[in-house]
């Protein structure tokens, strides 16, 4: 009877076993499950942080859950064992206080390190003031006149409408595409100033690193070096309201004399807060096609 | 001599129907109702996270407007928080505690009544809030400012039912203070108390340090809209952010409320199960009562993207990550109770087991927040959402589902059906973790949550993830049935309805009779 | 609750009403001062920060709470006593000392089990003598109160005889058998120590 039973859940852990095999397929892009490894350095610092933790605690959950586990299968009624009486050891537990303590401190050391070197915004090369709308962003070059906005592309806008009957991976970038990229140059050491016009949102850029609050009447600090050319895409954290999935944003990462002659551009025709629809969404389906 | 008025009209019936539930003062009327009312709205706060799923089952908007799913993920955590999980343990509270200490009632039984006769009270204004003109609050459950004064008309209904629901998790708190306090068994020292009698204490501790903040808090938000201070108005003067401090130190503790009273049921029914004492009883108080230290002063992970100054972040870092450490022993404790044990595996216990294994795991994902760089990338991310449902559901709910079978026999007077439990436990497993799991690699990837709508390339696992959500869902149905059947009949059960049970709940028959103790039961 | 009696010579007893319960006070007081410490000092910085509505929630939240400990902490200490002996009924009351008495007629006197409308208490037990009446049991429980109601029916009145063994009937029930079952003798307030 007690076998049947015990015969009963293990046929229950090898069909969960199975359901995780067959899921390992899907694994394999591992961009799809796992943090991004992103274009700056301290994006880096980050995911290898990550990596770091994240291994720790497998390694623990390996040992308790082991222990866990035997003692599960071992120490069963079923098997005709008799309970121990024990109920406390002194040894044991002040062990297993001091050993997590050791290890947290294990942990705080490159924390510490990676978020002194994140938080010092001095010696900019550039700066970007970024303002956060309901539901748009704002970037201005601080110092060379150029300002403007920066929308949800117009295809993905009206795909996204309740039961627009228009199928989102039909749409390029779907909600990740914006009218106005925000041009950057490589190699350079940008300052960050960021705040909100209206509620708080939250600026976030995985391949940066980082996501730093929007805040009405305050302007927070932070900086990059990014170092690849490239598009990348990010979003608003924070909920700001009804349209907070449907704020993207965009960075072009460019060649530092490409940025030149694009400020140049900026600043000799497009007027502040213009925007040029619909050439980032062609350039998005080459850039797909190709990878 | 005292004087009555001379009335010779004799009535010795007790109110019967609604009204004898409605003046009831008897603990274990007001405890079933409050664990009832709990059952209701976790009903009613699962159905809205299944609007939530159904929205997010594939890109584009299929089911709701935007708005109205900002309201759906704002109700869904306020009435979980409020309605299911605080009421299920307040439940438990009343109907326990004055059994394990050896008291007939709790210490103020009329303040019991009213503390919960105010949650229907409450919840009728907050969910009537989606019917008025503007919806239900959108600002999520934070409720943080400015976004939070953009709410309609509903705007000061939601304030004073979170009042209200405040008022009575007071009162309740106080109650149960009162009753640990003053109304144990002599003898009963308070290292002797049972763990759950101990977290609940701790527990309403916490709720009676940080409610006023609350209260507080959110009485700043509507003097801010609509009497012209601005305490959290960056024009007026003040700081949005230091709502967010505020919030926080009253948000922190309350995620140790919705959790203490959880490890006091685990530390209860393991060692039932496993037929031999709890390891480490003492370091288990300990390391409850460091936890609710802890709690006072990691407030600020919550918000370390704001901009907090470089010592701050450090700081918060630090005291989160130890936070870890009585965490810790608390898991270490509960598998050197199962280690040489003589285990069996009824439902209870299966609820018990697997919170032990995913709570564990939401306090893993817990640790990896804590690292400040890493939770630059990490906060408002799905990611966020799968660790506090990994602690809240299969750690709370998970809990209040243990204790529910642990006690029901002792509720009822009858056996559960073993067979349904068994159904309930595997398939809430399966489907918790279909469910929450990949929620872990939609934030890795890049989702932030409290979106309708998300880029085509999440799309699998969300997939995967509404999946889950439905048959979680679903599965909650066996119980109610299971729970129906128990209350109307089934096998009868004797007064220690569990081979290995310990504690003076178990000295009395089940049902537990109208009056409990008669003589003063013995602790030994 | 628990309610006791003893045998007082041959035809008499005696009923000592108490709460089961055993509060410290001391420990009661530092857990209250702990925790008052730490409320109003949250509610004192955030008063200092700007944000005073925190104050007046610490203080009323406080102030229950000190309310609730002290009233049910109080509470422990009640006692009620009923002399049942030859014709006399003697109803005691008091806090830690006999604070009131009053002496009846047994022969003249009714036990009165009665519901009360529109209060909390479901039901009041009350001794009613040439007029006047007497509220006894306010801290039990009804079902306790009956069951003191059923066995005070049984002494008191002017059918009543007990003290005679074997005077509980059959139908007494075995919550008053417990209940009232014969304990070792008890003085007012010796339980308090």
């Amino acid at each position: 009877m007690t076998n049947m039973i015990a015969r009963r859940r293990f046929g229950h852990l090898g069909l969960l076993a199975g359901l995780m095999l067959l899921a390992t397929p899907a694994l394999a892009d591992f961009s799809l499950i796992n943090m991004t490894r992103g274009v700056t350095e301290s994006s880096q610092e980050i995911y290898d942080l990550h990596m770091t933790i994240f291994t720790i605690t497998v390694v623990i959950g390996l040992g308790v859950f082991g222990a866990m586990f035997y003692s599960i299968f071992r120490h069963r009624k079923s098997r005709g064992v008799k309970p121990a009486k024990f109920h406390h050891s002194t040894a044991v537990e002040i062990v297993w206080t001091v050993l997590p303590l050791v290890i947290l401190v294990g942990m705080a050391v490159p924390a510490t390190r990676v978020l002194i070197d994140l938080d010092d915004t001095s010696e900019s090369e550039m700066a970007v003031k970024i303002t956060g709308y309901q539901w748009f962003w704002g970037y201005e070059y601080m110092g060379e006149d150029v300002q403007f906005l920066s929308r949800l592309a117009t295809d993905s806008d009206v795909a996204r409408q309740l039961d627009s009957g228009i199928n989102p991976a039909s749409v390029p970038n779907y909600l990740q595409n914006v009218d106005r990229r925000l041009v950057l140059p490589v190699d350079t050491r940008i300052k960050f100033q960021i705040t909100a016009a209206d509620v708080i949102h939250s600026w976030w850029m995985p391949d940066l690193g980082w996501k730093k609050d929007a805040i009405p009447g305050f302007v927070n600090e932070t900086w990059t070096v990014i170092e690849e050319p490239g598009v990348y895409r990010g979003r608003c954290a924070e909920l700001c309201g009804r349209d907070h999935g449907f704020m993207p944003i965009v960075v072009e990462a460019v060649e530092r004399d490409e940025y030149e002659a694009w400020l140049a551009e900026q600043q000799a025709g497009g007027e502040p807060g213009t925007t040029a629809d619909g050439t980032d969404a062609a350039e998005a389906g080459e850039e797909l096609a190709a990878r | 001599m005292t004087a009555t008025t001379q009335d010779h009209a004799h009535h010795a019936e007790e109110p019967t129907g609604f009204k004898r539930w409605l003046v009831t003062t008897n603990h274990k009327d007001i405890g079933s109702m409050y664990l009832l009312f709990s059952l209701a709205m976790f009903l009613v706060g699962g159905a809205m996270a299944l609007v939530i799923r159904a929205e997010l089952f594939q890109p584009g908007l299929q089911v709701v407007d935007p708005y109205f799913f900002n309201q759906m993920t704002t109700m869904h955590a306020l009435v979980m928080i409020f309605g299911a999980v605080m009421p299920a343990f307040t439940g438990l509270a009343n109907w326990m505690i004055p059994l394990m200490v050896g008291a007939p009632d709790m210490a103020l039984p009329r303040m019991n009544n009213w503390s919960f006769w105010l949650l229907p009270f409450g919840f009728a204004i907050l969910l009537s809030t989606l019917f008025m003109p503007g919806g239900g609050p959108a600002g999520g459950w934070t409720m943080y400012p400015p976004l939070m004064l953009q709410t309609g008309t509903a705007f000061p209904f939601v304030i004073f039912a979170i009042h209200v629901l405040g008022i009575s998790s007071i009162m309740g708190s106080i109650n149960v203070i009162a009753t640990i306090l003053n109304m144990r068994a002599p003898g009963m020292t308070l290292m002797k108390m049972p763990l759950f009698v101990w977290t609940w204490l701790i527990t309403a501790y916490l709720m009676i340090a940080v409610m006023p903040v609350l209260a507080g808090a959110i009485t700043m938000l509507l003097t801010d809209q609509y009497f012209g201070t601005s305490f959290f108005s960056a024009a007026g003067g003040g700081d949005p952010v230091l709502y967010q401090h505020i919030f926080w130190f009253f948000g922190h503790p309350e995620v140790y409320i919705l959790i203490l009273p959880a490890f006091g049921i685990i530390s209860t029914i393991i060692p039932a199960f496993a037929r031999k004492p709890l390891f480490g009883y003492s370091s288990m108080v300990y390391a409850t009562a460091s936890i609710a230290f802890l709690s006072f002063i990691v407030w600020a992970h919550h918000m370390f993207t704001v901009g907090m100054p470089l010592a701050g972040q450090l700081f918060f870092m630090y005291a989160t990550m130890l936070i870890a450490v009585p965490t810790g022993v608390k898991v270490f404790n509960w598998v050197a109770t199962m280690w040489r044990g003589a285990m069996t595996f009824e439902t209870p216990m299966l609820f018990a087991l697997a919170f032990v294994f995913l709570f564990t795991i939401g306090g893993f994902s817990g640790l990896m927040l804590a690292i400040a760089p890493a939770d630059f990338q990490y906060h408002d991310t799905y990611f966020v959402v799968a660790h506090f449902h990994y602690v809240l559901v299969t750690g709370a709910v998970f809990a209040i589902l243990a204790a529910a079978y642990y006690w029901m026999p002792k509720w009822t007077g009858h056996m559960y059906n073993e067979r349904l439990g068994q159904w309930h436990f595997w398939l809430s497993t399966i489907f918790v973790n279909v469910l929450f799991f990949p929620q872990h690699f939609l934030g890795l990837a890049g989702m932030p949550r409290r979106i309708p709508d998300y880029s085509v390339q999440f799309a699998d696992w969300n997939m995967v993830s509404s999946i889950g959500g439905f048959g979680f869902g679903f599965a909650q149905l066996i119980f109610v049935w299971l729970l129906y059947k128990c209350i109307r009949g089934g096998q009868k059960a004797e007064a220690r309805a569990w081979e290995g049970a310990e504690g003076l709940e178990w000295e009395v028959p089940s049902p537990a009779p109208h009056h409990t103790f008669d003589t003063p039961p013995v602790i030994r | 609750m628990s309610t006791r009696s003893t045998s007082e010579g041959s035809s008499g007893r005696r009923f000592v009403l108490a709460p089961n319960i055993a509060p410290d006070w001391g420990q009661t007081m530092r857990i209250f001062a702990g925790l008052s410490v730490v409320c109003l000092g949250i509610a004192l910085v955030c008063t200092w920060m700007g944000f005073w509505p925190v104050l007046p929630f610490a203080g009323l939240e406080l102030t229950a709470l000190g309310i609730a400990l002290y009233t049910s902490a109080r509470r422990s200490l009640d006692r009620e006593i009923i002399h049942v002996a030859g014709s006399a009924v003697r109803v005691e009351k008091g806090r830690g000392r006999v604070e009131r008495a009053w002496d009846m007629d047994r022969a003249w006197t009714e036990v009165v089990l009665r519901r009360v409308p529109r209060r909390w208490e479901e039901t009041q037990l009350l001794l009613r003598s040439r007029g006047q009446e007497l509220v006894i049991g306010g801290f039990l429980e009804p079902e306790e109160r009956r069951s003191l109601a059923r066995e005070l029916g049984r002494c008191i009145g002017p059918m009543a005889r007990c003290g005679d063994d074997g005077a509980l009937p059959a139908t007494a029930g075995d919550e008053a058998q417990a209940a009232l079952s014969v304990a070792p003798s008890h003085s007012l307030g010796d339980r308090t120590g």
